[in-house]
């Protein structure tokens, strides 16, 4: 399939129109705050030279979107401890090199512990019958993970596989999204929504945004041509004051999502209240397993003590998540903390805002 | 005997039977045989010479093996200072219980590629690790060129308003061990080849050139990086201008990996004043190795802060940083 | 060099390509980007047939491709780059 979506030229001249658009009112004489939530559109927005293309009219912020970097020092503590204790632990690649408070799952496993890469989950399913051992599967995720993440603990039901569980660390946007805007100072004026957890969710959890907070929205792709289009649509909303949840991924975001996926995903879990890195506790934003999978819930299974702490001393990560301050703000950026020696998970996970930056860099 | 054994490195009986099976497969590009050194004859004030170890894992991969590498990947290092290759040394150094059959595999690539450049090996050597101390098989070699031109090929030369051109496509090699290692499927081929015949012919035609580079390890971007800081210059690219496969893309953006940092094995960047470029890519496309070569950016400036910059797909500039941590593993 | 898994795959959460769906067996298929073929779970998409475009997140088809969809973006996106201001 061609893919037109990579053609450049009208986008280039949709840029230029857009840029004209922010010199006129009410942009003239300040900056747009826009925050996307997703990761890999943080790194498009990068790779793709938008950041320094509107680099004075509008200040892009990164939201809570990459599932590595929102989950707590604490959660990362207990993966630690799992592997400290000898169970196998099968995970996403981006968690390996996460810094705990006092070590990482890198360290564990040059120190001998097990730990499977898995690209999908249900590879456990294969690891966990291959070996008598234990095996843990560390489920971050959001939306858009947490039906895979369903279907493993469905599968290992039926298959009765007893040495599997997971370490439950899914989180929630739309709960995350009302929090941050209800809770934290900031002035976003607009939502780039995150393209693959919409797919799962749909477009009606994020109408809460414009018709509260009078803050526009649009559900966006990866693409350049998908980025364009969503800075087009948030400064054409603003400039109208017709703040609406806009979609224009509509080729894989239906406007009831995925119902088969969320009937998965309720059959499976239920809410929670979970702590996110940059937030503190927040309500009802993540899910635990229902009752009857709890003998699939490796904090029951094991007894995992860790304490809370700290995070680590002058990183900012919780404040980029938050969308108060860039990745170039933090004291240790590229200095101390890069891409070889993380101190935060921003600077780890690919789609982390730190590891972005530093990859693409700014001029 | 199928099987590499410990005693084929001891010196004795074993050790003539493998050295028998390593000439026997090589045939006659080996001189100077059972002697202590050999003994080169050369005609020439300049002497190149360059040596690098071979270590990949898969060792045999779609569009080569370890061998070809072995031999492409030195030659090219040769014709990045425009040195014509006349001798080559060759070591192996071999796993216990590896099997005759892969290594009668990889001599033949090697005599192969040895054959088509025109070169002789000279001097080699074998030993034979215990089980687990190595991953298969490690071979290094050494090459030694002999340079005509008179001109100063190196990576301190590149001038401001020079341009940059690529011979071919960029991140074959990488994309497809990349494809191997994840167990995908695909049409993915490395572009491992001797780019010796495209260099030479450009000097055969008095093509006037400031720097020669391979994008191995790292990528275009790493090497682009070291120019810049070698020659204290910005450059600049055309991200949209630089030749790269829809399938190579697309494995990358599977796993996450920019394009620009993955290896090619076959490839060479030119930088040369912008009046070349015409010809060379003229001389280029006339080759099958050299027909998707093009220019893809400039050099902007001197700098005492050399970077290279990318002006991306909305005509936006970025740097195009020299990573620290490499993002593909170690593939060459 | 010696094979390290750890560094092997660097996962992208949100990869934007569509799969091409060549085969498909119960909740299994089998599906092609580029040329690259992988088999996939399909069983939280109703109604999925070969030759259908799918979004893929961790080895699950999350959802389908809208062709028409897809057009209608494109065309929004000529339009407004074309609208004069």
């Amino acid at each position: 399939m061609k893919n037109k979506f990579k053609d450049n030229s009208q986008l280039i001249q949709l840029l230029q129109q857009v840029d004209k658009l922010l010199t006129l009112s009410p942009f003239a004489d300040r900056q747009c705050n826009f925050m996307e939530i997703c990761g890999t559109h943080t790194v498009s927005i990068l790779k793709y030279g938008f950041r320094n293309y509107f680099k004075k009219r509008i200040n892009f912020l990164s939201g809570p979107g990459c599932p590595v970097c929102v989950t707590s020092q604490k959660d990362i503590d207990k993966v630690i401890s799992l592997a400290q204790m000898g169970v196998r632990i099968a995970t996403f690649g981006d968690l390996i090199k996460v810094p705990g408070s006092k070590s990482s799952l890198e360290e564990q496993m040059a120190l001998g512990k097990e730990v499977n890469v898995v690209y999908n989950p249900l590879d456990c399913l294969k690891i966990a019958d291959e070996t008598d051992e234990e095996v843990v599967f560390i489920a971050v995720g959001f939306e858009t993970t947490i039906p895979v993440i369903a279907s493993l603990i469905l599968d290992a039901k039926k298959l009765r596989i007893e040495n599997l569980s997971i370490l439950p660390l899914m989180k929630t946007i739309p709960t995350a999204l009302n929090f941050l805007l209800t809770n934290l100072e900031n002035e976003i004026d607009g939502f780039i929504c995150p393209g693959h957890v919409s797919v799962i969710i749909g477009e009606r959890p994020y109408k809460i945004i414009p018709e509260k907070y009078g803050i526009p929205c649009v559900i966006a792709g990866f693409e350049p041509v998908d980025i364009g289009l969503a800075i087009e649509s948030l400064v054409s909303q603003i400039r109208k004051h017709t703040p609406i949840v806009d979609n224009r991924y509509k080729r894989v975001v239906k406007e009831k999502g995925n119902i088969s996926a969320r009937r998965l995903i309720e059959e499976v879990f239920e809410k929670t209240d979970v702590e996110w890195r940059g937030f503190g506790e927040v309500p009802a934003s993540g899910l635990k397993l229902r009752e009857k999978f709890s003998k699939f819930d490796a904090e029951k299974k094991f007894n995992i003590n860790v304490k809370s702490s700290p995070e680590p001393e002058g990183c900012i990560c919780g404040e980029v998540i938050a969308g108060k301050k860039q990745p170039v703000e933090c004291p240790l950026f590229a200095k101390k903390c890069t891409p070889d020696t993380p101190i935060g998970p921003c600077m780890v996970s690919y789609e982390g805002a730190c590891s972005a930056f530093y990859k693409y860099g700014e001029e | 005997m199928d099987h590499i054994l410990l005693s084929h490195g001891s010196g004795g009986k074993n050790s003539r039977k493998l050295l028998k099976f390593i000439y026997d497969s090589l045939g006659d590009i080996v001189i100077n045989r059972g002697e202590d050194s050999g003994i080169a004859i050369l005609q020439t004030d300049k002497l190149a010479i360059t040596t690098d170890s071979y270590v990949i894992d898969p060792i045999f991969f779609p569009g080569g093996d370890i061998g070809k590498l072995s031999v492409c990947g030195t030659l090219n290092d040769l014709a990045m200072v425009g040195a014509i290759p006349k001798y080559l040394t060759l070591c192996f150094i071999i796993e216990e219980n590896f099997p005759f059959n892969n290594l009668r595999k990889i001599l033949y690539s090697i005599k192969e590629e040895a054959e088509s450049a025109g070169i002789k090996i000279i001097a080699g050597d074998t030993k034979i690790v215990s089980k687990g101390k190595l991953d298969k098989i490690f071979i290094n070699t050494t090459g030694y060129g002999i340079i005509e031109h008179s001109q100063e090929i190196n990576s301190h030369n590149a001038q401001p308003g020079d341009a940059v051109i690529v011979t071919g496509d960029i991140g074959d090699h990488g994309a497809a061990i990349m494809a191997v290692r994840n167990d995908f499927e695909s049409d993915l081929t490395s572009d491992c080849a001797s780019v010796v015949p495209l260099i030479r012919k450009l000097l055969a035609e008095n093509i006037n050139i400031h720097t020669l580079r391979d994008p191995t390890r790292g990528g275009l971007a790493s090497i682009l990086n070291e120019i810049a800081i070698s020659s204290s210059i910005d450059i600049e690219l055309e991200k949209v201008k630089i030749p790269i496969k829809d399938s190579v893309n697309g494995i990358c953006d599977i796993l996450g990996i920019d394009p620009l940092y993955m290896a090619c094995e076959g490839r060479a960047a030119i930088i040369c004043p912008e009046s070349e470029v015409g010809d060379i890519l003229n001389i280029l496309k006339e080759t099958n190795d050299g027909k998707n070569a093009c220019k893809i950016g400039n050099i902007v400036d001197k700098s005492k802060e050399p970077r290279v910059y990318l002006k991306t797909f909305i005509g936006a500039r970025r740097i195009l940083p020299l990573l620290s941590r490499e993002q593909t593993p170690r593939i060459c | 060099m010696v094979p390290d898994d750890r560094e092997k795959i660097e996962e992208k959460v949100c990869l934007a390509v569509p799969y091409r769906i060549i085969s498909k067996h119960g909740i299994k298929a089998v599906a092609d980007v580029f040329g690259i073929r992988k088999e996939i779970d399909i069983r939280i998409l109703d109604d999925v047939n070969v030759n259908d475009y799918v979004l893929v997140h961790a080895g699950f088809a999350i959802q389908k491709l809208d062709q028409e969809a897809a057009k209608t973006t494109l065309d929004l996106l000529r339009e407004i780059s074309e609208e004069q201001i």
